[in-house]
């Protein structure tokens, strides 16, 4: 119980962390917008129910008023904002990665084949007909690119890489951007359609921190493999 | 870690927290009910003004100004759409709604205590005690703020350590001796609270 407790709040200090204090660099130009990075690595170490309890104790935190989320902000404004989806997506999105991460036990090839592409894709979300050719394009283009890093990063780093990956991109992305797309529908005025197109931008972004929380992940469970709590 | 509360005591400093949620909840719904237009623009602005002149009579307006700023992406995404869209109307309303709406919650979060509104989620669980235990949720909130500072202290040493060594700049490799060392500390605080007695 203990444990958990500690746990739980030093994920949910985590993400705070990485949208407060962009240390260094994660890639260039990207570094305040991290924090969807820790709500993955929520998922890939303490697993579905403590990682959705960390990262629903961080929006509950942020929401009561301590300015948490990237670049400062905080309270209940951001629920006006077209944030909202995210801020609502955080918790489901951690726990569905951490329940992926359990669920993929070994190097189970084909399964992270068919996900890989199903998670690039769930990211397109109902679609307007004008940009289903160009955004189906560009995310399976996405998709194959995570795909076959993936594939080479398992070869060299073996199993818990690649689950975490596919539990990232899946749970962080595909959920987060489930919540995220409408959340900015709304808070744009824009349609369905519209809000998806703008959320592609982040997809680049997105996928580097997947790759990340795999490798983090990795040095974890090599270096404190009790505390891997996804696969306990 | 500040927080977003002011420190300058205001009359609403001392009113209830539950009140002032549910009406900032029945405002930011008002602000939605009129269909995009002048009336909706007009109403948008009306709340804006309002808490504007409130906060300047208690002498908080710059720092409720402040708090803006955060949201200018959005708010160039919107100039740009609808520049290109040619809809200024429309945006217009979709820009003020939003800045009614945080100005106002940035109202009721500046002038009530953490304290308060920590009660107010304390009380809130209540009737989920045994999902959510609330001795739990408040030491788990506890924790989480004191991690956050924490945290910050090591990625500077971790920081300080690499540049003592290596003429780069820090990255991406120091992210996972960052990790490992906050799960050893949060070990060692759990250790600590079992010694002490333990949760519940």
């Amino acid at each position: 119980m203990e444990r958990s407790l500690t746990l739980v709040a030093l994920f949910a200090g985590i993400i705070a962390a990485l949208g407060l204090i962009p240390r260094f660099e994660i890639a260039p130009g990207l570094g305040i917008t991290a924090q969807s990075m820790g709500v993955m690595l929520c998922g890939t170490i303490l697993g579905a129910r403590l990682g959705g309890l960390a990262a629903g104790l961080f929006i509950l935190v942020m929401l009561i008023g301590l300015p948490i989320w990237a670049g400062g902000a905080g309270g209940l404004g951001q629920l006006a904002t077209a944030k909202v989806g995210f801020i609502l997506g955080f918790a489901p999105a951690a726990f569905v990665t951490g329940w992926i991460m359990r669920k993929m036990t070994g190097g189970v090839w084909l399964s992270a084949l068919v996900a890989s592409v199903l998670g690039g894709m769930a990211v397109l979300y109902p679609f307007g007909i004008p940009f289903l050719t160009a955004g189906l394009r560009q995310s399976l283009g996405f998709a194959t690119a995570a795909l076959v890093i993936g594939w080479f990063m398992h070869k060299m780093f073996g199993a818990v890489w690649l689950s975490a990956l596919v539990a990232s991109v899946l749970g962080g992305m595909a959920v987060l951007y489930a919540f995220g797309i409408p959340g900015m529908a709304w808070g744009l005025g824009k349609t369905l359609g519209e809000a998806t197109v703008i959320a592609l931008a982040f997809i680049p972004g997105d996928l580097i921190k997947a790759v990340l929380v795999a490798f983090i992940t990795t040095a974890v469970a090599r270096a404190r493999p009790g505390v891997l709590m996804s696969r306990a | 870690m500040l927080s977003l509360t002011s420190p300058r005591h205001t009359p609403a400093h001392d009113w209830r927290a539950g009140p002032k949620i549910a009406a900032l909840a029945l405002v930011t719904f008002a602000l939605f009910l009129p269909a995009p237009g002048f009336g909706a623009l007009s109403l948008a602005a009306a709340v804006w003004g309002l808490s504007a002149l409130t906060l300047w009579r208690w002498g908080l307006l710059g720092a409720w100004l402040r708090l803006f700023p955060a949201l200018w992406p959005v708010a160039l995404l919107l100039v740009v759409w609808h520049a290109i869209d040619q809809s200024p109307l429309q945006g217009g309303v979709i820009l003020a709604r939003m800045a009614a709406a945080v100005g106002a919650a940035n109202l009721v979060t500046m002038t009530t205590r953490l304290s308060d509104l920590q009660g107010l989620v304390l009380w809130a669980t209540r009737p989920f005690g045994r999902l959510i235990p609330a001795k739990a949720l408040s030491l788990a909130i506890a924790l989480m703020i004191r991690f956050v500072p924490v945290m910050a202290d090591r990625a500077d040493t971790l920081a300080q350590s690499w540049r003592a060594r290596s003429a780069r700049r820090p990255h991406v490799r120091l992210l996972a001796p960052l990790a490992l060392s906050a799960l050893d500390d949060a070990e060692q605080v759990a250790l600590a609270l079992r010694a002490r007695g333990g949760v519940q």
